[in-house]
């Protein structure tokens, strides 16, 4: 059957309409009007049966057709329930009007049919049957009633298609690989698209904004994704920034682009925001590693150009320093040696002599300290037993002089920049002999063993890591343990000048010489008892 | 016994200047002392004959020409052949000194923070022998 018309029959009214469209549809098929006025009335007879009886009749209209070129109007009129029985007195009414009525139970629908013969069916062509369909479309309406159920019928079909079409978009949103979610006004997430709860665990019950932020974004982003948010909210623009995630309950965090947009009403009002995360994390660590790469770059340029400053440093150092220097020394020296002075003048003579002295130390010392940065001296696998006899030999004199004794385990077999460590030795060492108490002979201990690098009470040196620990421990005046860190620094005294002498550098030339080798230094002392300095360098090449 | 009875010194700094005349003064006070403040000034007097010395000390770092380029001009007055040079500088630095040595250096003499090291040097300079040195090692031309 082709369709031509529907009419719903839920009341009285449409009763009106069945019956109109009824005569007409006989009347474009060519019927007289007594033929058009008996299907009409045959058709209402039914139609008023199931308006009383029925639930949600509803008739339809059409043109049915045979393969021998037959055609017939037709009306069916369909209901969940069955609104009439053979018995019935419409049926029975409607059965004298129009020959063919039959009522029919199929998927538990009901439908009584009644079709009517049209007379001359080479009229009825497919062209024909549209402009049946067309001209009821258009038809002018018939009463306000008809005008209302007209406009009724739009709307429901509009209604379908907006569930059709929201259908394909929840789908679709479901299976886009972004984070889909709306926000209203009061915060409240609204919406949550499939990706979203299975990547955060969670459905949209019970989150806020606010705490979609604290529980998934990183604690570092936190921050500039909770402010980015509200300024978007008091300027009600779009928010759009960047930031870690967190994978549902793992400890996984990765990159991600959070947009979210304010929805506007036609007066101009945001009445929800709509946002999405999309997933940006290889982007960002490509990005991530270039800009390291760059960093690194840029400090090797820096670390060049630091070591040239430091180069041409030692050069004026060298020479220009040291030059006023020696006119300081040797003229003082001449005006004691030409001139009759008091005691007093050859006093203060010779104290800017022992100043120009210590200065040219000075010098001499920092020259040492900034040949250890720039040298880029081989190792060498070396016997450390024949390193500390070197050092022990430079130290012969003072040795004797403070009449020390030194005691050495036997020390092991490492790679080590052989000329460094004699250094090393030397200048820890050489502390020890220097920071003496008066009343007890210097002795000095040299121990050796090998360690796990967890042991090591620094954050320099490597868990897994073994490590060779030589320990040089002495008697002599100790230091508070809170100065560890200082006395490895350029230029730190713990004591006066005239107490003990010194330049501050020789800890920090040995810290610099440590950390050469990959290894780390420590000290501990105990006021008034003794000092330790322990030193830890690979066991394994690194 | 002192052999250099005349010496001639190639330095700008006057403060090393008049270290250096006290020293030979007291040294010996008959020996003459001439002084050029650069290269090209030692060059100027040498040539036009206002000084002839037995003895060049010469430093390595000045304006206009240094120690190096007065070696490499020297070489070309022959009159100045027997003549030997001393360098006298601050550098103790032994490549300087090798390049001097090729470049006809009798001896390298680093300039001393003490003037009694100096006088002494300086006497001992003054009474040694820069004849024939070919056989020897780098360390004897350091005074």
């Amino acid at each position: 059957m082709d369709v031509i018309v529907r009419v719903n029959l839920d009341n009285e009214m449409d009763l009106i309409l069945a019956h109109k469209r009824a005569m007409k549809l006989a009347e474009l098929t060519g019927h007289s009007l007594s033929m058009q006025t008996l299907f009409a009335t045959a058709v209402s007879e039914i139609a008023r049966c199931a308006i009383e009886n029925g639930e949600q009749a509803v008739l339809t209209l059409g043109i049915g057709q045979s393969r021998g070129h037959k055609r017939w109007i037709c009306a069916h009129i369909e209901d969940n329930k069955e609104f009439c029985n053979e018995d019935s007195q419409s049926l029975t009414y409607a059965k004298r009007l129009v020959q063919d009525v039959q009522c029919r139970k199929t998927d538990g629908k009901f439908e009584v049919v009644l079709n009517y013969k049209i007379n001359f069916p080479g009229t009825i062509t497919a062209t024909k049957i549209a402009s049946f369909i067309e001209y009821f479309e258009n038809e002018p309406p018939i009463s306000a009633y008809d005008e209302l159920r007209r406009k009724n019928r739009q709307l429901q079909e509009l209604a379908e298609k907006l569930r059709d079409s929201e259908n394909d978009y929840r789908q679709l949103t479901d299976k886009l690989p972004l984070m889909m979610f709306a926000v209203n006004t009061s915060g409240d997430v609204t919406y949550t698209n499939e990706w979203f709860q299975n990547f955060l665990g969670v459905s949209g019950n019970n989150i806020t904004a606010s705490n979609l932020w604290q529980t998934f974004v990183h604690p570092d982003d936190y921050r500039h994704v909770q402010q980015d948010w509200e300024k978007a909210h008091v300027s009600k623009g779009a928010c759009r920034t960047q930031a870690r995630i967190r994978k549902g309950n793992s400890s996984e965090y990765l990159w991600y682009l959070i947009s979210i947009v304010p929805v506007k009403n036609e007066s101009n009002i945001t009445t929800k925001w709509i946002g999405f995360f999309a997933d940006i994390n290889a982007q960002k660590v490509v990005e991530e590693t270039l800009r390291d790469n760059r960093e690194l770059k840029m400090m090797q340029k820096e670390l060049q150009r630091s070591n040239q400053e430091l180069a041409s440093f030692s050069y004026v150092a060298s020479h220009d320093l040291q030059e006023p220097l020696r006119k300081i020394q040797i003229f003082s020296q001449r005006i004691t040696e030409v001139s009759e002075l008091n005691d007093k003048a050859k006093d203060y003579f010779n104290r800017i002599n022992a100043a120009a002295r210590r200065m040219q130390n000075l010098i001499n010392s920092l020259l040492n300290f900034s040949r250890i940065n720039s040298q880029h001296a081989a190792f060498i696998t070396a016997d450390l037993n024949v390193v500390l006899k070197e050092s022990l030999d430079h130290l012969k004199d003072i040795i004797d002089d403070k009449q020390a004794t030194i005691e050495a385990e036997r020390l092991p077999v490492a790679d080590i920049i052989p000329v460094q460590f004699v250094q090393l030795f030397s200048n820890v060492i050489t502390n020890a002999l220097k920071y003496t108490r008066a009343d007890v002979s210097p002795h000095i201990r040299i121990t050796s063993s090998m360690v796990e690098g967890g042991s090591i009470n620094s954050y320099d040196a490597k868990r897994e890591q073994k490590y060779w620990h030589i320990g040089i421990s002495d008697n002599g005046i100790g230091f508070d343990q809170k100065y560890e860190e200082k006395i490895f620094e350029l230029f730190q005294r713990l004591h006066g000048k005239n107490e003990y002498s010194g330049t501050g550098i020789g800890l920090a030339i040995c810290k610099k010489i440590v950390e050469n080798h990959n290894g780390v230094i420590t000290a501990e002392g105990q006021p008034g008892v003794g000092a330790t300095f322990n030193i830890y360098i690979p066991a394994a090449r690194t | 016994m002192i052999k250099y009875r005349s010496v001639f010194l190639i330095d700008d700094d006057e403060d090393d200047q008049l270290l250096f005349s006290d020293a030979i003064t007291e040294i010996d006070p008959s020996i003459k002392c001439d002084m050029a403040g650069n290269g090209i000034e030692a060059l100027r007097k040498l040539s036009g004959r206002q000084v002839s010395p037995d003895i060049i000390f010469l430093d390595l770092n000045m304006p206009l020409m240094n120690g190096f380029e007065f070696l490499t001009e020297v070489r070309a007055m022959s009159f100045l052949s027997e003549v030997p040079i001393v360098i006298f500088t601050t550098s103790n630095n032994l490549e300087h000194a090798i390049r001097t040595f090729e470049l006809g250096a009798s001896a390298f003499l680093t300039k001393p923070a003490g003037f009694d090291v100096l006088r002494t040097k300086l006497r001992s300079t003054l009474k040694a022998e820069f004849a024939e040195r070919k056989n020897l090692q780098i360390s004897d031309y350091l005074i």
